[in-house]
């Protein structure tokens, strides 16, 4: 389809505001990069966070507004169509003098009229100290009313996040025709973001995971939970013939986020025990995958792949059987999480919603199988974006 | 330089480092009568910890990512393993991760001597977090845990300026390949992927930045966020990125022109040169931050669009000068001895484009010694 960026961040915030109206809450300050991006489409450089707070974007949603406050170093990422007097110098909340001065500016921004409800999405720690003497307003909660926000994407957001996983799936082929005995885990890295970037990449959100793994779970790193040691970061191994290769890559396209895992084995020749795993694990994930339909229950999912695996749960106890994607990588609904089962009960798909589907098999001493396939919930069904063949585990 | 992602063996003793930087932080936390640390931000939790956890490009809500209390010295951390962790924190310190807040909050109940405590830094604040906490200690007021640990942070240990000085190789090393690549008809994006390429064969994951590798416009328009644009015979290229060595930040900033050198542009690097030296000059121990700002506007050339000075350690750090663009607001802490800074500069001139040249500096008693190396070719 034809993508209209204007036409999504204009979907978008309207999206904003009615969650504001349903909530009664007077105004949103956003202060996370996926939710400032959300509500007001800011580009700004992709960097390791210690950067970003120095250097962030933040955004002021007043309720009954027409468009949202953006304050940004970064005046090339601002959307062409924000009105010039919604535009500001950036905030700077790192300091106690920093915290006066955002105070000053939101009040000004906010009127004089009466005090309402000013819904935070996350506090430096100068903001927590001194923002709830400092405004007339009350202070909320914005993480829970924009992760709901986000959950149902327009057709514009799938448009970007079918993008993103396609550019993504090319530059995982690219690794994997790389993959041979004598290279490091390291420069599958480099050959993963020279290539995603000139497939189309905007931006790359994850120290891309390329992890050998052990053939039993007790030669890997000790855990927490005892399960398999997934997703480590990566280190400069270099890889022999036979090993087992788990990936786990999150890139963005216009800050809409894929994430691919694949399983390899260096010189491609899996052994039956190993291509029984994959088996096992296409047979969960079509179940599973046959099961997302508008109405079905995050628990019915997880049955289904329980069913399918033979009782037991086929997905890392530190993890889910599958979760939303969004902006910047993961979003909710975490599924067969530590959420729990009355989560998963509760948790209804409807259409719009976008999942990664990553159910894992493993037998130790063998190793496992673990893929990530991604799944729009449409109006009647479902539609599997991910495309990648399972070759030369398929016979 | 190989193996350098096990962080060691790289001509740093790393498990000295790390007790080094531990004893420093609980000592601070002593003279502000801090019983605990709770921090969220990774680059806090590196220094507490030396952990190598998986990075992320991201800014999200504060969580209880790491722990620190000051009555045991021990060191408790968000993490499902024990890869990356340092053998001085025990297994039974990890708690794992969890997408259930409430995990975490239960996590935290089991951490010893955090209960009791009465003033813990935090480095940031949650809504969910902040309802929590009483739960977990009862008797506790929260303060400013970054200003703590910026503070402790801000001058470096020797062990930590060699990390730089390993990281700015390795930035350096990468661009290289960037300028040998640099023609008409190559996008500025591919110049990233070949940046990120380069920066990995020394084993090292993770840019500290996506850029600037960006073509300054022909009015003199620095762009910083790389894109599709092709560039043409003529450019002036401005290259501006940085990698993360052991979580320590590495970079330099140069301009290469694509093709012919339009006429013109040594007289900007000229300029270039002025401004850079005159802000360099100002860089001493005692000057304020804000002296830097007008060491740079002293000459005459308008601010530069992006930050004029910043900290440089486990990432960027305090004191950030921003140039035209912003923050407004800079710190008024004096430079020491020990700090780390990158100073960088901007010139421009329309028709012709603009010279953009990072370098890092260490303060020493001598005064800034410049740790960047690279070239300037013009």
């Amino acid at each position: 389809m034809e993508l209209d960026l204007v036409r999504m961040r204009r979907e978008r915030f309207a999206k904003v505001q009615a969650a504001m109206a349903q909530r009664h809450v007077g105004a949103l300050l956003l202060m996370t990069s996926g939710n400032v991006y959300y509500a007001a489409g800011a580009r700004q450089a992709t960097a390791d966070n210690s950067r970003t707070y120095h250097l962030r974007t933040a955004a002021l949603v007043i309720a009954g507004d027409d468009a949202p406050h953006l304050f940004t170093p970064y005046p090339e990422g601002v959307p062409p169509e924000l009105p010039a007097d919604h535009v500001h110098r950036p905030l700077y909340p790192e300091l106690d003098e920093g915290v006066a001065d955002m105070a000053r500016r939101i009040e000004e921004l906010l009127g004089g009229g009466e005090p309402g409800k000013l819904a935070v999405d996350d506090f430096t720690a100068p903001m927590f100290l001194l923002l709830p003497g400092l405004l007339s307003w009350k202070l909320g909660n914005a993480a829970t009313i924009m992760a709901g926000v986000r959950l149902l994407k327009t057709a514009d957001e799938i448009e970007c996040l079918r993008r993103s996983w396609e550019i993504n799936e090319r530059a995982t082929l690219a690794v994997e025709a790389a993959l041979r005995p004598g290279r490091r885990l390291s420069d599958l890295t480099g050959v993963y973001l020279a290539a995603v970037f000139d497939e189309g990449a905007t931006c790359n959100f994850l120290d891309p995971v390329f992890n050998a793994m052990p053939a039993r779970i007790a030669e890997g790193p000790w855990s927490t939970n005892g399960d398999v040691p997934f997703a480590l970061a990566t280190t400069d191994r270099i890889l022999s013939d036979g090993d087992l290769v788990w990936t786990d890559c999150v890139t963005g396209y216009e800050s809409y986020a894929s994430d691919t895992g694949r399983t390899w084995v260096v010189g491609n020749r899996p052994s039956p025990a190993l291509r029984d795993q994959y088996r096992r694990w296409q047979e969960i994930t079509d179940a599973v995958i046959d099961a997302i339909r508008p109405g079905a229950t995050g628990a019915d999912l997880t049955s289904v792949a329980v069913e399918a695996n033979g009782g037991t749960k086929p997905w890392l106890a530190h993890y889910f059987l599958a979760h939303g994607l969004g902006i910047e990588g993961g979003e909710i609904p975490q599924i067969g999480s530590d959420l729990g089962q009355a989560f998963d009960e509760s948790f209804v798909l409807a259409p719009g919603m976008v999942l990664v589907v990553e159910p894992v098999t493993w037998r130790d001493g063998v190793g496992g199988y673990r893929v990530e396939e991604m799944v729009v919930v449409t109006d009647d069904g479902h539609e599997q974006i991910s495309s990648l063949p399972h070759t030369p585990f398929v016979t | 330089m190989s193996v350098i992602t096990q962080e060691e063996g790289a001509g740093v003793d790393f498990a000295a480092l790390r007790t080094a930087r531990r004893q420093r932080v609980l000592a601070e936390m002593e003279r502000r009568n801090v019983d605990a640390l709770v921090v969220w931000r990774e680059a806090n939790a590196k220094y507490i910890s030396g952990a190598r956890r998986l990075w992320r490009a991201v800014v999200t809500a504060f969580s209880p990512g790491c722990v620190l209390v000051r009555a045991t010295g021990a060191v408790h951390l968000m993490n499902t393993w024990d890869d990356g962790i340092p053998r001085d924190i025990p297994n039974a310190n990890l708690y794992g991760l969890s997408w259930n807040p409430q995990n975490y909050v239960e996590a935290l109940r089991r951490v010893e001597g955090l209960g009791d405590a009465r003033r813990i830094g935090v480095d940031g604040m949650s809504s969910f977090f902040a309802k929590m906490l009483p739960a977990v200690a009862p008797n506790a007021e929260l303060c400013d845990g970054e200003d703590l640990l910026r503070s402790v942070r801000a001058v470096k240990l020797p062990a930590e300026v060699a990390c730089i000085q390993i990281a700015i190789a390795v930035a350096e090393g990468a661009l290289v390949d960037v300028i040998e690549a640099i023609r008409p008809g190559v996008t500025e994006r591919h110049l990233l992927g070949i940046f990120d390429q380069r920066m990995t064969s020394f084993g090292v994951t993770t840019p500290a930045v996506e850029g600037p590798f960006c073509a300054v416009e022909r009015d003199g328009t620095l762009r910083q966020l790389p894109g599709d644009r092709a560039l043409v015979d003529g450019d002036l290229v401005a290259l501006s990125p940085a990698v993360l060595y052991a979580g320590y930040e590495g970079g330099v900033g140069r301009t290469w022109p694509c093709g012919t050198a339009p006429a013109g542009a040594s007289g900007l690097y000229s300029r270039w040169q002025r401004v850079y030296d005159a802000i360099e000059a100002a860089c001493v121990p005692g000057a304020v931050p804000s002296d830097l700002r007008r060491a740079y506007q002293a000459t005459g050339e308008p601010l530069a669009p992006l930050p004029i000075a910043h900290g440089v350690g486990l990432g960027v750090e305090s004191p950030m000068v921003g140039g035209s663009l912003g923050p407004d607001i800079v710190p008024s802490a004096p430079l020491q001895v020990g700090m780390v800074l990158a100073l960088q500069a901007f010139v421009a001139q329309p028709g012709v484009g603009g010279y953009l040249g990072k370098e890092i500096v260490h303060l020493t008693d001598d005064g800034p010694a410049r740790l960047t190396r690279l070239a300037h070719h013009l």
